[in-house]
């Protein structure tokens, strides 16, 4: 339905300005006529698969998407790249679909689908570091796909059910799918994939990127894993360490892709938190923060398609040739900083006064701390270092169009949000019992960023400031791209012979364990059915990974 | 990447005549005095205590952004390599 729309004309489309626009336009309308409900009932074997479900939470979330969609595609109007255009809209497509799936294995199929369209948004870049860089984000996204699956095949067995609702961490199944939601919704630990793929993209693909897949990664924990205590520890972690990151990275998209992740931190701990209030907080600031956030990926965007590169110790000056952009990107930093009148001030503040009303008071100072690093990355070096600064003596030509078309909208949005949110709060999931602007609200918050902005203006003036320097910082990514790979050039040294025999000893070993299942858990086994599916398919994943990375 | 063409006159901008950053900074003093007096005039609704002390988020604002730039240069002097570290 939504997604037929979006997918099947599209695998033959010539490149059309107008029909790519109406498309999640014309997507967008059929949504706002349907009631809410369950639609598209398949039977597959003996399940019955809802291919769409319309309620309270999935409505915000598919209402954010096709407005990320349609803003995103005027943002690359411009491009004459039909693999970028398809592979955009595929995967805008797949988001909404996922956010609308009934049922596990629907969420599956999507679930795999945005990782395979998105990583041609990567690939688009056609160099050598972006196509490593997403081979990279593929193997990671579609390894959360195995695990999801392996986990939704326990549930289905353990349950007998595919519904796609409240799961609870008590099982395994519920532990794996909890991991393969946390790959995606980039936990610590599991997060690099992020910050190494998104800057490598295109500069329209990142903007595209930005929006769906963590996203999609956070509807799926509200839908299945609210009030679930350890999320809330996670997320203040999130909030925290990509601060310390952001504050030493050199590439300005890689200083929004570590923001990304302290946001998302956010987001994790009102649904940790699970109260009416904390899910509010973070289904507004996702939304909130996928218009915020395009937007400052989008004026870099822009410098970079100017310039030709976005590292801070290359730029500066640029709001003499590009004051448009500039003004843009100011309003996205202001509202991701959550200053009154702007967008993250009205969501932000649900978390944190949720987060105070039940006393998770670490978390409460956590989050305070995080918001003054917000400032820091994404409010201060994002426009100071790219637009002012010192004087790089590049001039260049104002953005095209097209993209401050997607940019004025975008602010626009940012800015009506902040002003006037009640339309906003009008579509959460729970009714909101919440006033941002109190006297208390405004005045605490402006002290805070005043202040921190005082900070940074005496630092800056005694440069004292970490200087923007041409680096690399390593990050967990660290293990995967020279521990490993260190590792097995070491392994085969020792005998490219002792490798093969591994490879063949693992065959034989995966036969023998094939051979003794089938004794233990025929029919009349002594394990009976329990440990059949659970384990074997556990140890199937397990087999396919050692494998793959013996052959690799 | 699109050729960067000089079609900006190359006059000098607001920021960069003498005196304009002492006046932001005078202004940015201003503002934040105003702020912190603010808070003598009304009342909190306070979930914690020290959120009732006087100034309380102007300081926590102002020592966290400095904390997080000094953990900074101590972060990178950790994790910092030459840009080249990967490809080699």
């Amino acid at each position: 339905m939504i997604l037929g729309a979006l997918l099947v004309p599209l695998l033959r489309t010539r490149l059309q300005a107008v029909y790519l626009l109406l498309l999640p336009i014309a997507s967008l309308a059929h949504l706002l006529q349907m009631a809410p409900g369950i639609y598209g009932h398949i039977e597959l074997f003996d399940y019955t698969l809802a291919v769409v479900r319309i309620d309270k939470l999935s409505l915000v979330f598919g209402y954010i998407f096709h407005i990320a969609a349609i803003v995103s595609v005027v943002y690359a109007l411009h491009l004459k790249d039909n693999v970028q255009h398809v592979a955009g809209l595929i995967y805008a497509g797949s988001a909404i679909g996922g956010a609308f799936a009934g049922d596990l294995i629907t969420l599956f199929v999507y679930w795999e689908l945005t990782a395979i369209s998105s990583v041609f948004l990567i690939w688009s870049s056609r160099t050598e570091r972006a196509y490593r860089a997403g081979m990279r984000y593929l193997v990671i996204q579609v390894g959360s796909g195995v695990i999801l699956l392996t986990g939704v095949i326990l549930h289905v067995h353990n349950t007998g059910s595919v519904v796609f609702g409240q799961m609870g961490m008590d099982s395994l199944a519920g532990k794996l799918i909890f991991i393969a939601f946390g790959i995606k919704c980039a936990f610590p630990f599991l997060h690099n994939w992020l910050q190494d793929a998104y800057p490598e993209a295109t500069v329209t693909g990142t903007v595209f990127l930005s929006a769906f897949t963590t996203k999609l990664a956070v509807y799926t924990l509200a839908r299945g894993f609210p009030g679930t205590d350890i999320l809330v520890p996670i997320g203040a972690a999130m909030t925290a360490f990509p601060v310390f990151y952001a504050v030493i990275e050199n590439d300005l998209r890689r200083v929004l892709a570590y923001s990304l992740n302290n946001q998302l931190g956010f987001m994790v701990v009102g649904i940790g938190m699970g109260t009416a209030m904390g899910i509010n907080g973070a289904v507004s600031h996702a939304f909130a923060h996928i218009l915020y956030k395009g937007l400052l990926f989008m004026s870099m965007g822009a410098v970079l398609y100017r310039v030709g590169t976005t590292k801070a110790s290359e730029l500066g000056g640029l709001y003499k040739s590009m004051p448009l952009t500039t003004l843009f990107c100011i309003i996205g930093a202001a509202s991701i900083s959550a200053f009154p009148l702007f967008s993250g001030f009205v969501t932000k503040s649900l978390t944190l006064t949720a987060a105070a009303n039940n006393g998770w008071t670490i978390t409460w100072f956590v989050l305070l701390f995080a918001s003054a690093g917000v400032l820091h990355h994404s409010g201060i070096k994002i426009p100071f270092y790219g637009f002012f600064g010192h004087d790089s003596g590049i001039r260049c030509k104002e953005a095209p169009w097209n993209m401050l078309v997607a940019m004025g909208i975008t602010a626009a949005l940012c800015v009506g949000i902040g002003i006037y949110p009640a339309p906003l709060y009008a579509i959460l999931p729970h009714s909101v019992d919440f006033e941002p602007y109190t006297t208390g609200h405004v005045v605490t918050q402006l002290q805070l960023l005043v202040f921190a902005l005082l900070a940074f203006a005496i630092l800056a003036l005694r440069h004292l400031e970490t200087p923007e320097l041409r680096c690399v910082n390593v990050d967990t990514d660290w293990i995967y791209r020279k521990l490993l790979p260190a590792l097995v050039r070491g392994f085969t040294r020792i005998g490219g012979p002792v490798r093969d025999g591994m490879i063949g000893l693992l065959k034989l070993f995966a036969f023998g364990i094939m051979v003794i299942a089938e004794i233990i858990n025929g029919p009349s086994g002594p394990f009976g059915k329990d440990w059949k599916t659970g384990s074997g398919a556990l140890l199937v994943v397990l087999f396919l990974g050692l494998f793959l990375w013996f052959q690799y | 990447m699109e050729e960067t063409k000089n079609t900006v006159s190359d006059r000098t901008g607001w920021l960069e005549r003498p005196g304009s950053i002492k006046k932001l900074f005078l202004s940015l003093l201003v503002v934040s005095t105003i702020l912190i007096l603010a808070d003598l005039a009304y009342h909190k609704h306070a979930h914690y205590a020290v959120e009732e002390w006087f100034g309380f988020y102007a300081i926590f604002g102002f020592i966290a952004y400095s904390l997080i730039v000094g953990a900074g240069w101590i972060w990178r002097r950790l994790v910092m390599r030459s840009e080249d570290y990967y490809d080699g």
